[in-house]
């Protein structure tokens, strides 16, 4: 039996008899509401994906990390501090030797991967936090606003349930899931929905404030911003970034998109149809941004957060949906139409 | 549910939807322009928010970065057994890395070429604190930042600028010579190309507005190497 239902079942008292003791008929509804766990699919697929992604940077900057974090790098270990004092809040301002920096990296490398397979994640999520947040600080000369967002929504997620699904924490948490509700459980739940909450918030934050502040700029308001983003050398990917930057017409639609897309991402959020449309076009909004911008991680880690805004019964409802039509594609190439190894057997006259 | 599990439980949803109604009520005042809120409990949201919760959320707004920067590298190298020194000519050593960046999308290449841009970047005031300098000079004509003189912080970003630039041309320095010459000094120049405007995008012969500023002589730093 699924905890999701099993915990509905236990949860759940028909309405009618929560009138009669009911303080505020729809506060009662809110508190049964904001006490049951919600998106720990989503948050579950938050961790793998956020994981992958810190583990795709710590490999693709691993032949010059000594270079860009080492004590020898670019922010030398006898600068820290003064670069701003928040240089000091990282575990690779306690030690100037190589020897300790390389072993904290590779130990991050290795939280992450435990992260990743969702062990122990109470304790793994705040140390992945720690060594990310260390290797922000240690250098914040080229880390980007994708950075700047898992941060926060990891130092958030500490206090939801992320190993629920996808991990090997899932069966220890099935099976604390069973049994009898308690006060605590359902406190712990109001928890885990608060940070759930404050996640989706933040992220709303995001597009708002980056809306507003390209609704202030010239180049966004004449629909040119576009061009002179493909055109700069670090953000462009020739030919194609050429081809869209010389099209009028792409570039202009693109600019407003771009603005349209994030003013009008929270208030999409309230509709079920223009929720999945708008997922829909940040997901093609975020791809192209890393593939012809560059900015993989960026995208890599926003993306993961669009998988809280999908509720688990909808997850549910689309594996069920990709599993009927995965056994009627297998029903197609049935049992006959297969030899002893369980290969396709390939009729010659036909060919 | 019993009464006293209804009220406890009532209790800490409350108390959680006030906190995250607080916390965000922060957030948005520490993301918005300067208003007379902001400014008012200014000390009170950036102690709030620094460190755990700093954002910035420009991306690439108001205005979008449309120059490229490129970094020359001019080197004072020493011979090892005659001990003779000889200037090298400025070479170009951000263009290289541009070139593979397009070649390889998926590598550290993006984070090198982006350094580079931030031997500029160093030196100026995070956006919200430009905006606020913008305001104060409008109202208050005699204040000394408007005057052009450098606040303590400008000087010392300038100065933090300066320590990036050198790291990174001693790395570039090394990389080009470090094999067969002692590198005693280098100079950067600091090549600031603009895209052609919109107008002129199909004049492939339009050359690109250039201005540059060169450095001083550098000290070498050995630097960790990079790939």
């Amino acid at each position: 039996m699924s905890p999701l239902t099993h915990a509905g079942e236990t949860l759940g008292q028909p309405v009618a008899s929560r009138h009669s003791e009911a303080i505020i008929p729809w506060w009662d509804a809110c508190v049964a509401f904001c006490t049951r766990p919600h998106c720990l699919i989503g948050l579950s697929l938050w961790r793998v994906s956020t994981g992958m992604c810190l583990l795709y940077w710590y490999l693709s900057h691993y032949f010059n990390r000594r270079y860009l974090w080492g004590p020898d790098g670019v922010v030398p270990f006898s600068t820290l501090g003064e670069v701003g004092w928040t240089s000091r809040l990282s575990l690779y301002a306690l030690n100037p030797s190589v020897q300790y920096f390389e072993l904290l990296f590779h130990l991050g490398v290795l939280v992450a991967v435990v992260f990743i397979i969702g062990w122990r994640t109470r304790l793994t999520a705040p140390l992945n936090l720690v060594f990310h947040y260390s290797l922000y600080n240690r250098n914040h000369y080229f880390p980007n606003a994708g950075d700047n967002l898992t941060i926060i929504i990891q130092l958030m997620l500490l206090l939801a349930n992320t190993s629920a699904y996808v991990s090997l924490d899932a069966e220890r948490w099935r099976a604390r899931a069973t049994g009898n509700v308690s006060t605590m459980w359902r406190i712990r739940a109001a928890i885990h929905n608060t940070a759930l909450l404050a996640s989706i918030v933040q992220l709303c934050i995001v597009y708002m404030t980056a809306g507003m502040h390209k609704v202030s700029g010239d180049m966004w308001n004449s629909g040119t911003a576009l061009y002179y983003v493909l055109r700069v050398g670090e953000y462009s990917y020739p030919p194609y970034s050429d081809a869209i930057a010389r099209n009028t017409y792409l570039v202009v639609a693109l600019s407003y998109a771009t603005v349209v897309f994030q003013l009008g991402f929270t208030s999409s959020l309230f509709n079920r149809t223009t929720r999945l449309l708008w997922m829909g076009g940040g997901l093609a909004f975020h791809a192209g941004i890393a593939v012809l911008m560059g900015l993989v991680t960026f995208s890599w880690f926003v993306l993961s957060v669009y998988t809280l805004l999908v509720a688990d019964q909808e997850y549910l409802t689309l594996a069920r949906l990709v599993k009927r039509r995965f056994r009627t594609l297998h029903r197609r190439v049935g049992p006959s139409d297969r030899d002893s190894t369980g290969a396709i057997r390939v009729q010659t006259d036909k060919l | 549910m019993d009464r006293r599990q209804r009220w406890v439980l009532s209790s800490v949803v409350g108390a959680l939807l006030l906190l995250l109604a607080f916390h965000f009520t922060i957030v948005v005042l520490y993301n918005s322009r300067p208003n007379p809120i902001k400014l008012r409990h200014d000390r009170f949201i950036t102690a709030y928010m620094t460190p755990l919760f700093a954002q910035d959320w420009h991306l690439f707004s108001p205005k979008p970065i449309s120059f490229d920067v490129i970094l020359m590298l001019k080197t004072r190298l020493r011979h090892r057994t005659t001990a003779q020194l000889y200037d090298t000519d400025w070479v170009d050593v951000t263009t290289p890395i541009l070139r593979q960046l397009h070649r390889r999308r998926f590598s550290s290449l993006g984070s090198l070429a982006h350094i580079h841009v931030y031997t500029l970047f160093a030196q100026r005031l995070p956006p919200s604190q430009a905006e606020v300098y913008r305001l104060i000079c409008e109202n208050v004509k005699d204040h000394p930042i408007c005057k052009g003189e450098p606040s303590d912080s400008m000087k010392r970003s300038a100065a933090l600028a300066e320590q990036l630039r050198t790291r990174v041309a001693s790395a570039h320095a090394f990389k080009l010579y470090g094999t067969r010459w002692d590198i005693v000094q280098m100079k950067v120049r600091t090549l600031i190309r603009r895209v052609p405007p919109f107008s002129q995008r199909y004049d492939r012969d339009e050359p690109r507005a250039l201005t540059y500023m060169d450095s001083e002589w550098l000290r070498y730093q050995p630097t960790a190497p990079f790939n």
